[in-house]
């Protein structure tokens, strides 16, 4: 019986259809991942789905990404992944805070598709002029997530790497991670 | 040095917030130095670059303004205050303050706190930076050592936010409280208005471009406090 109403990112919709038929009772509905940029929306967007299901248990398989989805988890029939966004939600929080304090910038693998979406409409970079510049500032390098559910898209880590004048690296991190977030997730929903 | 006519002013007002918008970084920084030659580096810092400032951050208000033009118009301060420091001149640099700011623990969204330090040091204010992740403790400790009346503590999420609240605890508890000052900001606070007074802040700005104001805010009401 599918009796969760499981929002998710849709940064993982690819990662979450490899796992989905280990969570039978979660219905799936994606958000545009792009929604992160404007949080705003994003907490739009989330209260219309939730008037559109009224009753009923919600996941949200997200990180903190609006304070709507921190908050409403705060209530009973709500839960949400454990992490502060999608990354540590894939590293855990350890593995992600000490790569993060290491100065790494991360990609997975929706948004290294979508990367000059994500620059230069998103954030204005213009041709994506400035965009290396600005991450420069806070972040040595760049690590590319790899969950398993692609091929390592390696001529396009390049690109990236070449226009943001960084290096890349790609870490393999499989799914397990996200795997337990949701299970923990459940968990709490039934708890 | 010479004195800018009204017209002239008003033209170079127009241009940089021209170039600022192409994100021409580099012909910015020559404009703001010709002028800066001519009529000193004061003039460019409060007669062209912080009306501009201004206007930008009216536009990130209506969110006319990308997160890229808000990074360009910062680095343009950044250029124009370290191309001051290297020529010396007459601008007034660490005039007012100090003031201690960083990212509260657990928070290393460290863009915005930059922004927000190079828009400080353009309008004067000797900025004490603590970096990311910062205890509360060491925010007070700061203040402290340097006398600063205003802490800056950015956060972007609202369960990093939330760690504002041991921040006030810590200024409080030590009695500092009307005297410190604690200004807030970060993407969170923009979405939910209601959360600095939540957490303990005494202000927040919208936009770094807006904090040299919130700081001024602050300072005086820290002095007031003392007073009273």
């Amino acid at each position: 019986m599918k009796d969760i109403l499981a929002i998710t990112c849709g940064i993982f919709q690819a990662e979450m259809a490899a796992l989905a038929p280990r969570f039978p009772r979660l219905r799936f509905v994606h958000a545009d991942s792009m929604l992160h940029m404007r949080p705003d929306l994003l907490q739009t967007h989330i209260d219309d789905l939730l008037a559109e299901h009224p009753s009923g248990k919600v996941l949200f398989i997200y990180g903190d990404c609006t304070p709507r989805i921190v908050e409403l988890c705060r209530q009973p029939g709500f839960a949400k992944t454990s992490g502060i966004n999608c990354c540590e939600i894939m590293l855990g929080r350890e593995e992600y805070r000490r790569l993060r304090k290491a100065g790494a910038f991360f990609f997975l693998p929706e948004w290294s598709m979508r990367w000059r979406q994500v620059f230069e409409r998103e954030l204005g970079f213009a041709g994506g002029r400035g965009a290396g510049e600005m991450l420069r500032e806070v972040h040595s390098h760049l690590i590319y997530l790899d969950t398993g559910v692609m091929p390592v898209p390696q001529a396009l880590l390049q690109e990236i790497s070449r226009e943001l004048v960084m290096p890349v690296t790609v870490l393999p991190t499989g799914l397990n991670q996200l795997e337990q977030a949701v299970e923990a997730a459940q968990e709490r929903l039934d708890g | 040095m010479t004195e800018e006519t009204p017209m002239g002013l008003e033209a170079n007002r127009e241009a940089l917030y021209a170039l600022m918008l192409e994100a021409e970084r580099e012909k910015a920084l020559a404009m703001l130095l010709d002028h800066a030659r001519r009529h000193g580096f004061q003039s460019a810092v409060s007669e062209v670059l912080e009306p501009v400032l201004e206007r930008a951050g009216e536009a990130w208000l209506r969110e006319n303004l990308s997160l890229a033009q808000g990074y360009v118009a910062g680095k343009i301060a950044e250029d124009l205050l370290v191309a001051a420091a290297e020529i010396g001149g007459d601008l007034k640099l660490d005039v007012k303050g100090p003031v201690v700011i960083g990212n509260v623990e657990d928070d290393y969204h460290s863009l915005g706190r930059k922004m927000v330090a190079v828009f400080l040091r353009a309008a004067g204010w000797k900025v004490i930076d603590l970096g990311n992740d910062v205890a509360p403790s060491q925010f007070v400790d700061a203040a402290v050592e340097h006398g600063a009346r205003v802490i800056g503590a950015s956060a972007m999420m609202l369960t990093t936010a939330e760690n504002v609240r041991h921040l006030r605890t810590e200024i409080d508890a030590r009695g500092m409280g009307g005297r410190v000052q604690l200004a807030v900001g970060g993407a969170v606070f923009k979405l939910r208005p209601d959360l600095m007074q939540e957490v303990g802040g005494d202000g927040t700005a919208s936009s770094a471009i807006q904090a040299p104001e919130l700081f001024e805010r602050l300072w005086a009401q820290s002095l007031e406090a003392e007073g009273a």
